[in-house]
C-alpha cells in the first residue's frame, strides 16, 4: 500500500515538469515597454525538435477574445514592427498543443512634438554645416 | 531564437566561401608585390586614378550597413527609414570638396589623426584618436557580426565559424597587399555588387505585388506607412549627420583621399555618392515585402538577405551570398587598413619611434592588422545587440567630429579648445540621448552640441592658424 502511495506521489511531483516541457516558454527580448513600436519575441521548448510547427497569436486583451495569427512555422522567434500605441498580448503553442504563458508589451511612441522639434533641429544643423562648406569653398576660390 | 529555414545547403555555402576566400587571398599576395615602400603599402603610391578611386569609395560605402542595415531601417522605421538611410550618400557628396582641400593643405599627409594633431594640438588629438579607433572597432564588429549572421541565415554555417572565416580572410589579404590589395579587390567587389544588385532588383520586381504589400503593411505594421511616425522622423537627420561624421573623420576616407591623385578626389567622391544613392533604396524596399511573402524575420538585421534569397530561390541566394560577402569584405579590409595606419602613424611613429624605418613601420602595421582582427573577432562572438544598436552606439562620438573637422579645414579662427570640448561635450550629450531617447537620436544630439561648442569657442578664443603648418615634412 505504502509503495503505491509513494509511486503516486512521485508521479504527481513529476507531472508538472512533464507537461511544462511540451509548452513553449515565451519571452520578450527587447523589454516590455517600447517607444519605437517594435517587439522581439523568442520561445524555447525543452527537448525541442527543429521540425516542430508553432503558432503565435497576438491580441489586445489578455483573454484573447479576438486573436490574430502572427506567425505559423518552425522558427523559435519573430520580430514585429510598426505597431501603434497600445498594449499587445502574445502567446505561442506547438500546433495542436497547449498555449504558452502570455506576455505583454506596451507601445508608447515618442511625442510628435519632440519628434518634430528634433527633425527641425537636425535640418538646421545640416543646413548650417552645408553652408559652412559651400561658403568656405567659394571664399577659397576667390 | 533561431531561424530554422536555410535557403542553400551548408556545403554550397562553404564552397562559395572557399572560392571567394582563395580569390581575395591570391589577389592580396599578387598586389602586395607592388608595395615596395611604406607609402606604397599604406597609400598605394598616392597615384590611384578615377575608375579605381570611384570603385573603392563606392564599394567601401556599400557595406553590411547598406545591404543589411538599410532593410533593417525600413523594417523598423518604414518609408521614412528608406529616406533616412539614403541620406548617407550626402556624407560622400559633402566630403568631395573637402577631399580636394585636404590634398591641397596636406600633400604629404598620411592620416586624419595627422590633421587633428597639427591643426588643434595634442589634447584634441588624443580624444580624436580614441573616437576614431573606437568607431573603427565598432564598425568592424558590426561587419564581422553581419558576416556570421548572413552565412548562418542563408547557408546554415555556424555563426562563430562564418565570422571567423570572413575576418581571417580580410586580415590575410590586407596584411599581404596593403592598400593596393584593398583598392584592387574593392574594384572587383564593386563590379560584383552592382551586377548582383541589378539581378536581385529585376528578380524581385517581377515577384512583388505592390497592392498586396501595401494592404499587408496596413494590417500588420501600420506605423511603417505613417508619415508622422515619431521615431522615424527623428532618425532622418540623425542618420544623415551620423554618415557625415563617419566620412568626415574616419581614416578610411582620409587614406583614400591621400591615395587618390590630387585632381581625382573630388570627382571620385561625387560619382561614388551618386552611384551609391539607389542601392539602399532598393535594398531597403524589399524589407517591406516580408509579410506579403510569408517570410518570418527573427532578427531585423537579416530581413534584406532573407527576403531577397527567399524570393529568388537557391540561385538567387547564391548571388545574394556573393554580393554580401563582397560588400562585407570590401569594408572590413578598408577599416583594417585605416585603423592600422592610424595606430602605426599616429601612435607608434609620432609617440614611440619617430625615427623608425619604413620596414619597421610596415612590420608594426602588420602586427596591428592581426591584433585588431583578433580583438574584433573576440568581440563579435558574443553577438550582442542588432547591427543598428551596435553601430549607432558610436553615433554620438562620430557626430561630434563633424564641426571640428569642417571648421578646421576652412576657418583660421577655429581652435583646439573648440575641437576638444566640441568632441567631449557632443559625445557625452549624445550618449545620454542614446540611452534616454533611443539610438536614432544620438548623432543628431552629438553633432548639435559639438557645433554650438565649436561656434562659441571660435567666438571667445579665436586663433590665427597658419595653414603652412599642415604641410608637415616626412621624417
Amino acid at each position: 500500500m505504502l509503495k503505491t502511495y509513494l509511486l503516486i506521489a512521485i508521479f504527481l511531483a513529476l507531472l508538472p515538469y512533464c507537461v511544462r516541457s511540451e509548452i513553449p516558454d515565451l519571452k520578450i527580448a527587447n523589454g516590455t515597454e517600447t517607444k519605437q513600436g517594435v517587439v522581439k519575441l523568442d520561445w524555447t521548448v525543452s527537448g525541442q525538435n527543429s521540425l516542430e510547427n508553432y503558432e503565435l497569436q497576438e491580441a489586445n486583451t489578455p483573454s484573447f477574445t479576438q486573436p490574430k495569427k502572427r506567425y505559423d512555422g518552425n522558427d523559435t522567434g519573430t520580430f514585429i514592427s510598426g505597431l501603434k500605441n497600445g498594449t499587445y498580448y502574445y502567446r505561442v503553442r506547438k500546433v495542436g498543443d497547449n498555449w504558452s504563458n502570455i506576455v505583454s508589451v506596451q507601445i508608447k511612441h515618442h511625442s510628435l512634438t519632440l519628434a518634430i522639434n528634433l527633425l527641425i533641429l537636425g535640418a538646421i544643423v545640416f543646413i548650417i554645416t552645408t553652408a559652412l562648406i559651400l561658403f568656405s569653398l567659394r571664399n577659397q576660390n576667390k | 531564437m533561431t531561424n530554422n529555414s536555410y535557403i542553400i545547403s551548408p556545403s554550397i555555402g562553404w564552397l562559395i566561401l572557399a572560392v571567394l576566400s582563395i580569390l581575395w587571398l591570391g589577389l592580396g599576395l599578387y598586389w602586395g608585390r607592388k608595395a615596395k615602400n611604406l607609402e606604397g603599402h599604406m597609400l598605394a603610391g598616392r597615384n590611384v586614378g578615377m575608375a579605381l578611386g570611384t570603385a573603392t569609395v563606392m564599394a567601401t560605402w556599400v557595406t553590411s550597413n547598406t545591404t543589411m542595415l538599410a532593410p533593417q531601417f525600413v523594417l523598423e522605421m518604414g518609408v521614412w527609414g528608406m529616406l533616412a538611410y539614403s541620406t548617407a550618400a550626402i556624407g560622400l557628396l559633402l566630403f568631395a570638396p573637402l577631399a580636394k582641400r585636404i590634398r591641397t593643405l596636406m600633400p604629404k599627409g598620411y592620416t586624419s589623426g595627422d590633421f587633428i594633431r597639427l591643426r588643434y594640438g595634442k589634447p584634441a588629438w588624443i580624444v580624436f584618436l580614441f573616437i576614431s579607433i573606437f568607431y573603427s572597432l565598432i564598425w568592424l564588429i558590426s561587419m564581422g557580426m553581419a558576416g556570421g549572421i548572413l552565412m548562418n541565415a542563408i547557408a546554415g554555417i555556424p555563426y562563430a565559424l562564418g565570422t571567423t572565416v570572413i575576418i581571417t580572410v580580410c586580415v590575410g589579404y590586407t596584411l599581404f597587399g596593403g592598400l593596393y590589395a584593398v583598392i584592387g579587390t574593392d574594384f572587383i567587389q564593386s563590379v560584383l555588387i552592382m551586377i548582383g544588385i541589378v539581378i536581385v532588383g529585376f528578380g524581385i520586381y517581377h515577384v512583388f505585388n505592390f497592392d498586396t504589400i501595401y494592404s499587408d503593411l496596413e494590417n500588420n505594421r501600420p506605423m511603417l506607412l505613417n508619415l508622422l511616425f515619431p521615431a522615424a522622423l527623428m532618425s532622418i537627420f540623425n542618420n544623415l549627420l551620423f554618415s557625415l561624421g563617419e566620412v568626415f573623420h574616419s581614416n578610411v576616407w582620409w587614406s583614400r583621399t591621400f591615395a587618390l591623385r590630387k585632381e581625382v578626389g573630388k570627382k571620385a567622391y561625387t560619382l561614388a555618392g551618386l552611384a551609391w544613392l539607389p542601392i539602399p533604396i532598393a535594398a531597403g524596399f524589399i524589407a517591406l515585402a516580408s509579410d506579403s511573402l510569408g517570410i518570418n524575420i527573427v532578427r531585423p538585421d537579416m530581413v534584406g538577405p532573407l527576403v531577397a534569397a527567399n524570393v529568388l530561390g537557391p540561385t538567387g541566394a547564391v548571388i545574394v551570398f556573393i554580393v554580401l560577402f563582397c560588400s562585407l569584405a570590401s569594408s572590413i579590409d578598408a577599416v583594417l587598413a585605416a585603423i592600422s595606419d592610424l595606430i602605426t602613424q599616429d601612435i607608434y611613429r609620432k609617440i614611440f619611434k619617430p625615427h623608425a624605418t619604413d620596414q619597421e613601420l610596415k612590420k608594426f602595421a602588420a602586427y596591428i592588422i592581426v591584433l585588431v582582427g583578433i580583438v574584433a573577432l573576440l568581440l563579435c562572438l558574443p553577438r550582442i545587440g542588432t547591427l543598428a544598436s551596435i553601430l549607432f552606439f558610436a553615433g554620438p562620438m562620430v557626430g561630434s567630429t563633424i564641426w571640428p573637422i569642417a571648421t578646421g579645414l576652412f576657418w583660421k579662427k577655429a581652435n583646439g579648445k573648440g575641437a576638444l570640448w566640441g568632441m567631449l561635450l557632443g559625445s557625452l550629450c549624445g550618449l545620454v540621448s542614446y540611452f534616454y531617447l533611443g539610438w536614432y537620436t544620438s548623432s543628431l544630439v552629438g553633432a548639435t552640441v559639438s557645433m554650438l561648442t565649436v561656434l562659441l569657442c571660435t567666438y571667445l578664443f579665436p586663433s590665427n592658424f597658419d595653414w603652412e603648418k599642415l604641410d608637415e615634412p616626412t621624417t
